[in-house]
């Protein structure tokens, strides 16, 4: 374990010296989604791991970038408490700084808030080799414009991250998920209900005919939400983590994937879907994964939407808006973190 | 004064009843709610359209002179207080609530919203807007997002930050930019989470898409009265650390207690050190079982009261001790000066004994009334204004709290931001570099700085003079940046 956040700074110094671009990852859990440039050489932060302060009570943990989530998990179960944002672990390697970098969540996202919105505090190199802290290890800060939060799915373009402290909430000390068999209309029917109502719904995935529900937080109120799916069968909560970490049936084959956002509870129609080989449905319907045979990106008909290339295409290079380019050259003029990488 | 040049672009530009020139006009606008400093604008425009808002930022930009947006001017940390050379853009006209779409559970809203009616009109769909400001019926909701306001629901339900799902922008340089929307997640970087929180200095929202959330089926209030302030503060991170994370958890001290009681009578343990309020919402099961735990956790730390209200009115009778505080502090003194710290919870103890010494010190009381679930305190210095020395000591107490803050691992601001009122405090809390890195970002946006000047983030200056910069063999640090 490395305590001194300096070799990293000076690498970067180096790099800077050298007019070297370097290419920031963890233990390159997510590498089949890095659009930049390849062949420059690596900066690894993997080594920079381990827990700088935890304090449980308080709900807030400092950990270094290149800790990775399964330990994170692991040490905050210990203590009831959890990341929520739940960000997938894809092959296990997952680390929290790759995570903060690609802002991505897991399935309870529509009521566990994203990376960002857990994020209290940053440590990070920017591209003037200089280590800096914004935001802090308290609830509620707002002196400084919120660089932290702005880290949060930036691609490591903006300076590499040393340490983060991160909000936990208490893990539900009870859990239940069901499976039941619905048309994609009664799904839409079924999800809106619940969006206006006090419940204890954490979680919601259709595809193949079927819709799935999570129910987590006090034991009798969710056995309660439970009586309306009695006769429906019980499933084990660990699915949870495969739709997560992208390991269920549906993810494994080596067609292209497709990442599509969509307004809020605006759940795909069946007609919609028709058109698409294969989806699965997430977030209340506002996240949906497809699948085409050839590269060519799915067809949506619901507005308004966002397609994301995903897994098993080629990256295609995007400009730059002129604050976006701005803001890039405020903390790295020299263009030396994850070149091509545009945002 | 405002130049004549820049007067007559926006005479051509504006309908006349829409700028305000005359000293009486203008008086009423000369601060917000932080009135220890006060300024008379160059010139007030009252914006009736997003037209207005794009010619006034036309003419600020091209005859390079201040900009100050302001909306309702409830801010308690000067933000919004004006440029004597610049215009002040004032928003409270555009109010409209332009969309409430109860099935994604948001509201698009024009920014002079104030914050209070969006849960109004949301009711009718079994939603709400969390954040409450103390100030929710009167302040808006432009200001909400340039401070990242607060409010005692934010322990569960979070900042404004959280809540707000969309924004569109105008920048000085007259691009109208959209940052999020309906959807969970988007491309590009999180410009949304920067502006947040940028205290009017990146551009001018001029809408805002908010999150709605369903209401609580039930909601329960626990008081609990102790017999030690000290203690009350640990009982609050043992209330966290038992796994409740309540609607909202709230602390008085024996002074605020007394202050609220003669004010308003509204049945708090009179001979109580310190108070808790304690909000717990959500399904029946939820509330009836945290009830219990919340209880539970109080007689561990020896309360001497505990007592529960469970209907609305009950509930509203606990709380109303709790919103009278502020006015209740005008009655024990003919000002009082309200501070925003922010800090780890284990510290309130601590910090509050802190706060005690140095009020002793100062010879000006205090009085402590917080949302201490977030650990963000809201001491309230009792002074007289009329009293010159008295005034120099208030401010000069609030600042000794805010580096007592700094020094515990805490923030000078947890809501109410830095505004003119805690710019000295930034050079404390932020390295140089740290600070460049601030004016770095304002430029991607306002490279000339004529969005809301003096305020958030001090020039190096600044810093340098208050003794942050370290100078080493009379080599000034960074000596290729320029100093403003």
């Amino acid at each position: 374990m490395v305590n001194d956040s300096s070799p990293l700074q000076d690498a970067v110094n180096t790099a800077l010296e050298q007019k070297q671009p370097l290419r920031i990852a963890g233990e390159g859990s997510k590498s089949f989604l890095y659009s930049g440039d390849k062949t420059v050489p690596l900066l690894a932060t993997s080594d920079h791991k381990g827990v700088i302060e935890y304090r449980p009570e308080e709900l807030v943990i400092s950990v270094r970038a290149g800790t990775k989530l399964s330990e994170l998990r692991d040490i905050t179960a210990e203590h009831g408490q959890m990341w929520a944002c739940d960000p997938p672990l894809f092959d296990g390697r997952g680390t929290v700084g790759g995570a903060i970098a690609s802002g991505w969540c897991g399935p309870g996202r529509p009521w566990y808030g994203t990376v960002r919105d857990s994020l209290l505090g940053v440590e990070m190199v920017n591209g003037y080799g200089e280590i800096l802290k914004f935001g802090g290890k308290v609830i509620k800060n707002v002196a400084g414009f919120d660089v932290a939060r702005l880290l949060g799915g930036s691609q490591g373009t903006l300076g590499v991250l040393l340490s983060a402290s991160l909000k936990l909430l208490p893990a539900p000390e009870y859990t239940r998920s069901i499976a039941t068999s619905l048309n994609s209309q009664e799904c839409t029917s079924l999800i809106s209900q619940y969006t206006r109502k006090t419940s204890t719904l954490s979680g919601t995935c259709y595809f193949d005919g079927k819709l799935y529900l999570r129910f987590t937080g006090v034991a009798a109120a969710v056995d309660q939400d439970m009586k309306a799916f009695e006769s429906n069968d019980e499933i084990d909560p660990q699915f949870w983590h495969k739709l997560r970490d992208h390991t269920l049936p549906f993810f494994a084959d080596d067609k292209a994937l497709w990442r599509v956002s969509l307004s809020r509870n605006s759940l795909a129609h069946s007609e919609n879907t028709d058109e698409l080989e294969e989806v699965l449905v997430e977030w209340n319907g506002s996240l949906l994964w497809c699948k085409t045979q050839n590269s060519m990106p799915p067809t949506i008909s619901i507005k308004p939407h966002a397609i994301r290339s995903f897994r098993n295409i080629k990256h295609e290079t995007s400009q730059s808006s002129k604050y976006a380019h701005r803001l890039k050259h405020a903390f790295d003029p020299q263009e030396i973190f994850n070149p091509g990488v545009v945002l | 004064m405002i130049s004549e040049f820049a007067l007559t672009q926006l005479f051509a530009e504006l309908p006349e009843h829409a700028i305000l020139t005359d000293q009486y006009q203008k008086e009423p606008f000369e601060s917000d709610a932080y009135t220890v400093k006060k300024e008379l604008p160059g010139v007030v425009v009252l914006a009736e359209s997003v037209g207005h808002v794009r010619s006034v930022l036309r003419v600020c930009n091209e005859c390079d002179i201040p900009l100050v947006t302001r909306g309702a001017g409830t801010g308690l940390s000067g933000g919004a207080r004006p440029h004597r050379e610049g215009v002040l853009l004032v928003l409270s006209k555009l109010n409209n609530i332009l969309e409430v779409d109860p099935l994604a559970c948001t509201a698009t809203v024009e920014p002079g919203t104030t914050n209070l009616s969006i849960s109004e009109v949301a009711k009718e769909h079994g939603l709400f807007y969390a954040p409450d400001p103390s100030s929710q019926i009167a302040c808006s909701i432009g200001g909400n997002v340039a401070e990242n306001a607060g409010g005692v629901h934010c322990l569960k339900y979070g900042l404004t930050l959280h809540n707000v799902v969309g924004l569109t922008v105008l920048t000085i340089e007259g691009d109208e930019l959209v940052f999020g929307g309906k959807t969970y997640d988007w491309e590009g970087y999180d410009f949304l989470a920067l502006m947040v929180g940028s205290e009017g200095m990146l551009g001018v929202v001029t809408e805002i898409t908010v999150k709605l959330l369903p209401i609580p089926a039930v909601r329960h209030v626990l008081l609990g009265g102790f017999d030690d302030v000290e203690i009350a503060g640990n009982c609050v991170a043992g209330i966290i650390a038992a796994g409740v994370i309540p609607g909202g958890l709230e602390m008085m001290d024996e002074l605020a207690v007394r202050a609220a009681e003669e004010f308003a009578e509204v049945g708090y343990p009179k001979d109580a050190k310190a108070v808790l309020l304690c909000e717990l919402d959500g399904t029946e099961e939820e509330v009836t079982s945290t009830t219990d735990k919340v209880a539970e956790v109080m007689k561990q730390y020896d309360a001497s009261v505990i007592e529960l209200a469970t209907d609305p009115e009950q509930c509203e009778r606990l709380w109303l001790g709790r919103k009278v505080a502020f006015p209740a502090a005008g009655r024990m003194a003919s000002d009082f000066y309200c501070m925003d710290g922010s800090i780890p919870r284990y510290q309130i103890g601590p910090v509050l004994k802190a706060i005690a010494g140095m009020s002793q010190r100062y010879n000006l009381g205090v009085m402590n009334v917080f949302h201490a679930g977030d650990g963000n305190l809201h001491p309230l210095i009792l002074y007289d204004a009329s009293d010159k020395k008295q005034r120099a000591g208030a401010e000069e107490f609030g600042a000794e709290i805010l580096e007592h803050c700094i020094r515990v691992g805490g923030t000078i601001t947890g809501e109410h931001g830095v505004g003119v009122e805690k710019i000295d405090q930034m050079c404390s809390q932020f390295s140089l570099a740290e600070i460049e890195q601030f004016h770095r970002i304002r430029n991607v946006f306002d490279v000339n700085r004529n969005m809301n000047p003096g305020k958030a983030i001090p020039t190096l200056a600044r810093c340098s003079e208050l003794g942050g910069m370290h100078i080493h063999k009379g080599q000034m640090p960074f000596p290729e940046l320029s100093r403003f």
